[in-house]
């Protein structure tokens, strides 16, 4: 018998360039999509319809900046009644007491099973069925009307109706969290309460952060519903506008524009509370310096050797 | 890293007839244990024998259906009055509890705070002590259990071997008079087990009170002063831990010790 001969070709790695292979598909779509970009902004650029000097005109105004600060000061305190609300909702929906359970469990079945839209009206129309407000207590004797103006109303129907939201994604989030780690918790002699603010949610944030993000700048978009009760936000104020100089389209875009920038400055902000509470686990985002550096790096560096994990 | 009773004669850990059902299945059959402070017991048997039942209800992560359980001296869970037993509120379970430290099967380490802040969580927020005295306790504690480099990685930086000696330390910066261990090997890759056990063969050592739930027979024979043999939800033999392991009197701790040598 003779021994089989192996040949082995040894390359020497460094001499060889290495050249990466080629995607026609990718630039083929590539291609088509910078055309379709190309026409669409040249349409932009051309249809006088747009009326991008009256956009620019606008875009500055007072009025269209009281609109503003009213949308961000409703989205920013409908958001907390949500967030507070939700925490203590989702808390209830754990608790031991049947009462406690379905109480939360209605309230969410409520709020979520009717259209926000109603919901605002109803408040908004509330004098209609209690002229006079006395939360029970004796003394107590609020004229609706003057209680609930279209601002307090506005607020009730957004954020009541958000807590239900933000309820099952808290649920989601505590549920998300290790059993051990409440039991950890305990026998560390911490109460339910210290277990559930330093432990519990902290790991849940890591969950409940992209959907409330979501939430949030849904809630943003959402509250231009307000402007069918007079709430003069964002969108209301273009519309006083536009029904006085019929320059409907372009005070929509002055509008979406202040939309468009606020979502993204939201977006930017949940990026970085996303990545605070990250810490800890293997999923650690790229901040955008990061990201631009990795782009430019058109080869991965070689991965450093695990040495952390061996024992000494 | 003392363990002196608050009475000399009283036992550190003494529990009565403890019963506890889940639903139908009656899990406790009646524990009846005293553990002297200063000893290391070893609770052994087969899975489903209620030995880390027992365990959890001394630190009342499991309340009883039945009996009494002491820990130096204090009833766990209750306080008597009027001749009954009332469940003590949350506050005060808390405060029983920070006096008994407890290392899971799996660890259970907080994720997102660095070794350090595992550590010196509960001492500052529980005990109320300053951040400084903690922290400096706890420095020693990591130093002791061979962790010293690890104050700021995170838990899941670190090997199994590693998170459990954290564990262990962070039960003991709670300054504990009774440790409890419940198959603190159990999820561990065999070349680990030996650090974890080290730790804790040191611990015995200086003195510390231990009830430990093992599979570890070779850890319970060297270093238990006593091993309890549960089966079935009762105690079937108690006695000092080489003579239980190497000379078993009861037929049935003989067929598990055969089983699972």
């Amino acid at each position: 018998m003779t021994t089989p001969q192996i040949t082995v070709q040894r390359v020497d790695a460094e001499d060889l360039p290495v050249v990466p292979r080629r995607h026609l598909g990718r630039w083929a779509a590539a291609a088509v999509i910078v055309a379709v970009a190309a026409v669409f902004l040249q349409s932009v650029i051309t249809n006088s319809r747009f009326g991008w000097t009256t956009v620019g005109q606008y875009l500055g105004q007072v009025s269209i900046l009281n609109g503003l600060l009213n949308t961000l000061l409703l989205t920013v305190s409908c958001m907390a009644i949500g967030i507070i609300l939700g925490i203590v909702l989702a808390i209830m929906r754990q608790s031991a007491n049947p009462i406690l359970r379905g109480a939360a469990f209605a309230y969410t079945s409520f709020f979520r099973g009717t259209p926000v839209l109603v919901q605002i009206l109803f408040w908004f129309n509330l004098a209609a069925l209690y002229p006079v407000i006395s939360f029970g207590i004796p003394g107590v004797s609020l004229d609706a009307n003057a209680l609930i103006t279209p601002f307090a109303a506005a607020i009730l129907g957004l954020g009541l109706n958000e807590a239900a939201y933000m309820a099952e994604i808290v649920r989601a989030g505590i549920i998300a969290v290790d059993g051990g780690q409440n039991e950890a918790g305990a026998a560390l002699g911490m109460t339910k309460f210290q277990t559930m603010y330093r432990v519990i949610l902290p790991q849940a944030m890591r969950v409940i952060i992209p959907p409330t993000g979501n939430e949030f700048i849904g809630l943003l978009k959402t509250s231009s519903l307000v402007s069918v009760i007079a709430v003069p936000d964002l969108l209301y104020s273009s519309q006083i506008i536009y029904s006085r100089n019929f320059q409907t389209i372009p005070l929509l875009i002055v509008a979406s524009i202040w939309y468009l920038l606020a979502t993204t400055i939201l977006s930017t902000g949940q990026f970085y509370i996303e990545r605070h509470f990250a810490r800890g686990t293997k999923n650690m985002p790229m901040t955008p310096l990061q990201q631009i550096r990795h782009f430019f790096r058109t080869h991965a560096k070689p991965l450093a050797p695990v040495t952390d994990r061996k024992k000494k | 890293m003392t363990a002196t009773p608050s009475h000399p004669s009283r036992p550190m850990l003494r529990t009565e007839n403890i019963h506890k059902s889940y639903g139908r299945i009656e899990v406790l059959k009646g524990v009846d244990l005293e553990v002297q402070a200063g000893e290391v017991l070893c609770l052994i048997g087969p899975s489903g024998s209620g030995k880390s039942t027992f365990l959890r209800c001394i630190n009342h992560l499991e309340t009883v259906d039945g009996g009494r359980l002491w820990v130096d001296g204090e009833v766990v869970g209750y306080e008597q009055r009027n001749g009954r037993l009332h469940e003590l509120a949350d506050p005060d379970i808390c405060r029983r509890r920070a006096e008994i430290g407890m290392v899971f099967q799996h660890f259970n380490l907080f994720p997102h705070m660095t070794v350090m802040e595992n550590l010196i969580e509960a001492p500052t927020r529980v005990l109320k002590e300053s951040k400084a005295a903690a922290v400096k306790r706890a420095a020693g504690l990591l130093e002791q259990v061979g962790l010293a480099d690890k104050t700021n990685a995170y838990p899941r930086h670190l090997s199994g071997g590693q998170q459990q000696r954290v564990a262990i330390a962070r039960a003991l910066c709670m300054r504990p008079k009774l440790m409890l261990f419940d198959e603190p090997t159990s999820a561990l890759d065999p070349e680990l087990v030996g650090d974890v056990l080290n730790v804790m063969r040191e611990l015995a050592k200086s003195g510390m009170t231990m009830v430990v739930v093992t599979h570890e027979m070779g850890f319970a024979k060297d270093v238990a002063d006593r091993v309890a043999f549960f089966n079935g939800g009762q105690i079937v033999e108690l006695g000092p831990a080489r003579q239980v392991i190497t000379a078993p009197a009861h037929e049935r701790t003989k067929a598990f010790l055969a089983s699972v040598r």
